[in-house]
């Protein structure tokens, strides 16, 4: 079983979208896929229209590895699985500080799993604190999408020299670009330029801005699904064949 | 919460149903698609014993549980020839290995063909989130044809939604629509009027209801006739090696069956017919002893050295050019007039038998004498064989036992089952020893024979005579340790607390009957 969060400092940059995506492509692909909804707002949730179960609260979930176990549902989608956001997940950080060895307890939840999923895709909340770090540390890649703007950039260096400070791996991390507009000189320039100058590693792959990926929230479903073949639906299944083969699952 | 199979009664309405599992929600039909379903199991239906069934359908081989027709295992059928011996099947999934341990050296065969159509229906909540989903599948037997349309639901439940499922089920269950009763394969087969497991290899015959030894002899004759000619058919396609197997002994427990009953036929009128029935059993000798050979052929070659397997590909060769001589001889016999008029003719003595000296004896009377009279010959015979017996003391012995078994299997149902099974299985492991030390000696015999061939047959054949030295060897090695464990085994046999319970088995026989 491998694990994949999606993860940005910022908001509004794709992220959720790019999970949800991702976790559909790799469960068409066959593979047995766990989507994990960490950010309380529960937008990944949302598209796939899972509500968590009573119960299912942030507390009792970081507490017994088997109330991971009965929080997950079943999407409509064959192969995948998702662990729905719940409104407590707001508090996963007080409640994440108060356990012991908070650090790895995200990974030691997501163990038993490895009996049913081949993949686990998180979707991480936007902020850099210790959920994230728990995160960090039960990932095999962290992929990050970065829309080419100067201050995009500028996160992305944060979230670096937060790798190096609590030496994490530098190499888990996997920068993408997302909704790049190409009619924009800036973002075509940084799109030339940041995989050059920054440490992190760059997909191939951009995520374009298109209306398609947008609609997601009115279709409530991945891309892929209602709208298959335009650039976006594309961008998406070559994004997931270039994380697959750095995943290998 | 896995899938969940239920059985639809013919009065149920589909639109009944789908409302009723959708329980208040909204219902969708998501589509339906052709089903064709291909059943099949070995002759002796291994795979319906087990409690399987194979399935060849949407272009994959599945196995279904018969309980719920749930899958067990399945794998994508390859194309080509329709398999017959599990070796045969595809090998993902798991499907050649556990079909290789449930029918070994049987072939599987036709049972039955059903075919329809699957309709597939979801269960949405106010969300729009699929939280069940449902199909209802329609068949109808194919080949052999039915007029009967065969109804199965199958619920299968989403994850973390288990409580659409529940209520669907408790809905169902309003409508009488529950977990079905009956295997689905099972209910195909009664709708065309196919038993199943109506064949088995283990003789089956019930003497309670026959009280006179008369009527007995003629119960347990029939009961073998009707054996020979259920396997004939198989036997001249030579579908496996059972057929011929299974007619073989059949033939024989018929010939024991005339001596263990010996006074209740009358003797000059059974006369010809023993002659006739040993003729047959001689005749279908060789074809079996080949058939043998062959299915060891894996064995014998991991017998003899690496560098000296290859030598033994002539010998099978051989072996095969010699069996196909052997099947057209059996083939022909079987289709001769004189085959036929000797079944024909037990058939019409059966109906109308010419009673012997003792035909009026009771059953239970006759079986507990003669139970004593074969167990005492047994021992008799084998407390006289110590280390210098020549070997033909032990063949006898072998041949006595044979007649024991038999005798303990043609009145079983006139003694306590487990009893019975207890003293097979004590004679068991004496015949497995017996057994082992014949084939040893009969195929060193063989291997001698192709050896003296050699020479005249071939030029280039001393890799051959090698190997086929190598193989005696062994042979004759392991012949010595079976042969000394022999003394051991039959000790085991004669324990006080064996005999007893034969003596005990015998008496109980007189009471039943």
């Amino acid at each position: 079983m491998k694990v994949l969060a999606v993860y940005s400092i910022k908001g509004g940059v794709g992220k959720t979208a790019a999970a949800v995506n991702l976790a559909h492509a790799a469960a068409d692909a066959g593979l047995r896929t766990l989507l994990v909804d960490l950010d309380s707002q529960g937008a990944a949730s949302f598209y796939f229209r899972v509500r968590p179960r009573k119960g299912a609260d942030a507390a009792s979930l970081l507490d017994r590895r088997e109330s991971v176990h009965r929080a997950i549902r079943g999407t409509d989608f064959e192969n995948l699985d998702i662990l729905p956001a719940h409104k407590s997940f707001r508090k996963m950080e007080r409640i994440l500080d108060a356990v012991t060895r908070p650090r790895s307890r995200i990974a030691k939840l997501l163990k038993p799993q490895r009996r049913e999923y081949d993949l686990v895709v998180i979707d991480c909340t936007p902020t850099l604190n210790l959920t994230a770090e728990a995160v960090f540390r039960a990932a095999d890649l962290v992929a990050v999408p970065v829309i080419p703007t100067t201050l995009s950039a500028r996160t992305l260096q944060m979230l670096l020299d937060f790798f190096k400070k609590q030496d994490l791996d530098r190499k888990r991390l996997l920068a993408f670009f997302s909704m790049l507009d190409r009619r924009k000189a800036l973002h075509l320039k940084l799109v030339e330029e940041l995989p050059a100058q920054s440490k992190a590693r760059f997909c191939r792959t951009a995520i374009p801005v298109s209306s398609d990926i947008e609609k997601m929230g009115l279709e409530r479903e991945p891309v892929a699904l209602y709208a298959p073949h335009t650039r976006g639906a594309r961008a998406v299944s070559e994004l997931w064949e270039e994380i697959r083969e750095r995943l290998d699952p | 919460m896995t899938e969940l199979n239920l059985a639809l009664p013919d009065d149920v309405q589909v639109p009944d149903l789908a409302t009723a599992l959708a329980a208040g929600l909204v219902v969708e039909e998501d589509g339906s698609t052709p089903v064709r379903r291909r059943y099949f199991d070995s002759f002796d239906w291994r795979l319906h014993r087990a409690g399987l069934a194979l399935v060849r359908e949407d272009g994959r081989w599945r196995l279904r549980r018969l309980d719920d027709d749930t899958v067990e295992l399945e794998t994508a059928a390859g194309g080509g020839r329709w398999p017959r011996f599990a070796s045969e099947f595809p090998a993902g999934g798991g499907l050649r290995k556990r079909l290789d341990k449930l029918l070994k050296m049987r072939a599987v065969i036709h049972v039955a063909t059903v075919a329809g159509d699957q309709r597939r229906w979801r269960v949405l909540n106010a969300d729009r989130k699929t939280v069940l989903r449902f199909d209802l599948t329609a068949l109808q037997p194919e080949k052999p044809a039915s007029d009967r349309v065969l109804r199965v639901a199958a619920l299968r439940p989403v994850r973390g939604y288990d409580g659409a499922a529940d209520r669907a089920r408790a809905e169902a269950a309003r409508l009488g629509v529950g977990p079905l009763d009956l295997p689905f394969l099972d209910t195909v087969l009664a709708a065309i009027g196919i038993e199943a497991e109506s064949y088995s290899s283990r003789f089956c015959a019930d003497l309670t209801d026959t009280p006179e030894s008369l009527a007995a002899a003629v119960r347990v004759s029939r009961t073998l006739l009707g054996t020979m000619r259920r396997n004939e058919a198989g036997l001249k396609t030579d579908l496996d090696t059972e057929f011929l197997h299974d007619f073989r002994v059949a033939v024989r427990r018929q010939r024991s069956a005339l001596t263990i009953f010996k006074g209740v036929f009358d003797p000059a009128a059974i006369d010809g017919f023993k002659r006739e029935f040993a003729a047959l059993g001689r005749l279908t000798g060789p074809l079996r002893d080949l058939d043998v050979y062959l299915l060891d052929e894996a064995r014998y070659r991991d017998m003899v050295p690496g560098a000296l397997q290859s030598g033994l590909d002539s010998l099978f060769e051989h072996l095969r050019e010699q069996r196909a001589g052997a099947l057209t001889q059996v083939r022909r016999a079987l289709g001769s007039p004189a085959y036929r008029g000797l079944t024909d003719a037990w058939d019409t003595f059966l109906a109308d038998p010419q009673p012997g000296p003792i035909a009026d004896r009771p059953t239970g009377d006759l079986a507990r004498e003669r139970l004593q009279r074969r167990h005492h010959r047994v021992m008799r015979m084998g407390r006289a064989i110590g280390s210098r017996t020549p070997d033909t003391a032990l063949h006898r012995l072998r041949i006595e036992c044979k007649k024991l078994r038999y005798l303990l299997e043609f009145f079983a149902s006139l003694w306590d089952a487990d009893e019975g099974k207890i003293l097979v299985d004590q004679l068991k492991d004496l015949q497995d020893n017996l057994g082992e030390f014949n084939d040893l000696c009969v195929q060193q015999e063989m291997l001698r024979a192709a050896l003296g061939e050699l020479t005249a047959r071939r030029k280039s054949a001393l890799l051959e005579a090698a190997s086929l030295g190598g193989l005696v060897a062994v042979l004759n090695a392991r012949q010595q340790v079976v042969r000394g464990e022999f003394e051991a085994t039959f000790a085991a046999f004669s324990r006080p607390r064996i005999t007893k319970r034969f003596a005990r088995l015998a008496s109980s026989a007189e009471d039943v009957a």
